[in-house]
């Protein structure tokens, strides 16, 4: 699980252009939107674009995307259950 | 009026941020160690300990805008004498976005991954960064962005006193803020009537000049 959550924030930073962000900055825990990394509705796109083109995963209802997109954490669990 | 020299308006505080340091009316505030320009960023970010999630999600030329408006807002009275209406922003560069306008061809230039990244496409207009400074202060004035080859000092007067003295601004915030790979400044000056401020600068062209190439 650590693994993938170093990767899933290394995927982050890049997908969002967080360019300046170390893998530090971004807690594993703490929320993805409005506080902790401040993400809005378009990061929310590219993180739904994340998943499917990295991980083969559709998110095909969207009000699973509140508790999946959560945290690193929730991410990567949803990702170990549904790879 | 327009001969380059006004009584009424003062330059009551200014930012400047150029060559691993930073001046205010604070004093001088130097990052030696940090010859790149993101990490120089990142610094004064965590050394002003500022809570802005939103910073990590802008370009360098928002970041550098951003941090050198704190700077110059660091007095939190200073707007209170204004409605959000009453402060115009007045900004130019040379570079334009063109340093935020390459990172977006570069990542759309394979065509068997075209997909345009909003994150990267939605900072290639230098409103945005007008946009950032609005919302993190609550300016609501107009504001305009000139692309230019230097800091006009004759231009950025002219304009500045034409505004306070004919609309209904009270206040104007000037800045020149560039970003180009490694080369980078900001110079932000806030200017207001005399009669609201005692401590200043008078507002002329020779001392815009003086104090935007304080450390040249």
């Amino acid at each position: 699980m650590d693994d993938l959550i170093n990767k899933l924030k290394v995927e982050i930073i890049e997908v969002l252009n967080l360019e300046d962000l170390d893998l530090d900055d971004i807690e594993t825990d703490a929320p993805l939107f409005n506080e902790g990394l401040g993400l809005d509705s378009i990061d929310a796109l590219e993180l739904i674009v994340l998943m499917e083109k990295e991980y083969g995963i559709k998110i095909d209802d969207p009000k699973k995307g509140k508790e999946i997109f959560y945290s690193v954490k929730t991410m990567a669990e949803f990702i170990t259950k549904n790879q | 009026m327009m001969n380059g020299f006004s009584n009424n308006y003062i330059i009551s505080r200014f930012a400047i941020i150029r060559k691993g340091r930073v001046e205010c009316n604070e004093g001088v505030f130097d990052f030696p160690d940090e010859d790149d320009g993101a990490k120089f960023l990142k610094s004064i970010y965590k050394q002003l300990k500022i809570d802005y999630p939103k910073f990590y999600k802008m370009d360098r030329l928002c970041k550098l805008a951003f941090l050198t408006a704190d700077y110059l807002f660091k007095d939190k009275n200073l707007l209170k004498k204004y409605q959000p209406e009453e402060v115009a922003m007045l900004f130019a560069n040379y570079n334009s976005y063109i340093d935020i306008d390459i990172k977006h061809n570069t990542s759309i230039a394979n065509k068997d991954k075209y997909f345009p990244k909003p994150a990267v496409f939605v900072y290639t207009l230098p409103n945005i960064m007008l946009g950032e400074l609005s919302i993190r202060h609550l300016l609501r004035g107009e504001n305009v962005f000139f692309i230019s080859e230097k800091f006009d000092t004759s231009f950025i007067f002219d304009y500045t006193v034409n505004l306070l003295d004919t609309t209904r601004h009270k206040a104007c915030v000037i800045g020149w803020v560039d970003y180009m790979e490694k080369d980078f400044e900001s110079a932000l000056f806030f200017i207001e009537n005399a009669s609201k401020n005692k401590q200043g600068l008078l507002l002329t062209e020779e001392n815009l000049d003086r104090k935007f190439n304080t450390f040249v």
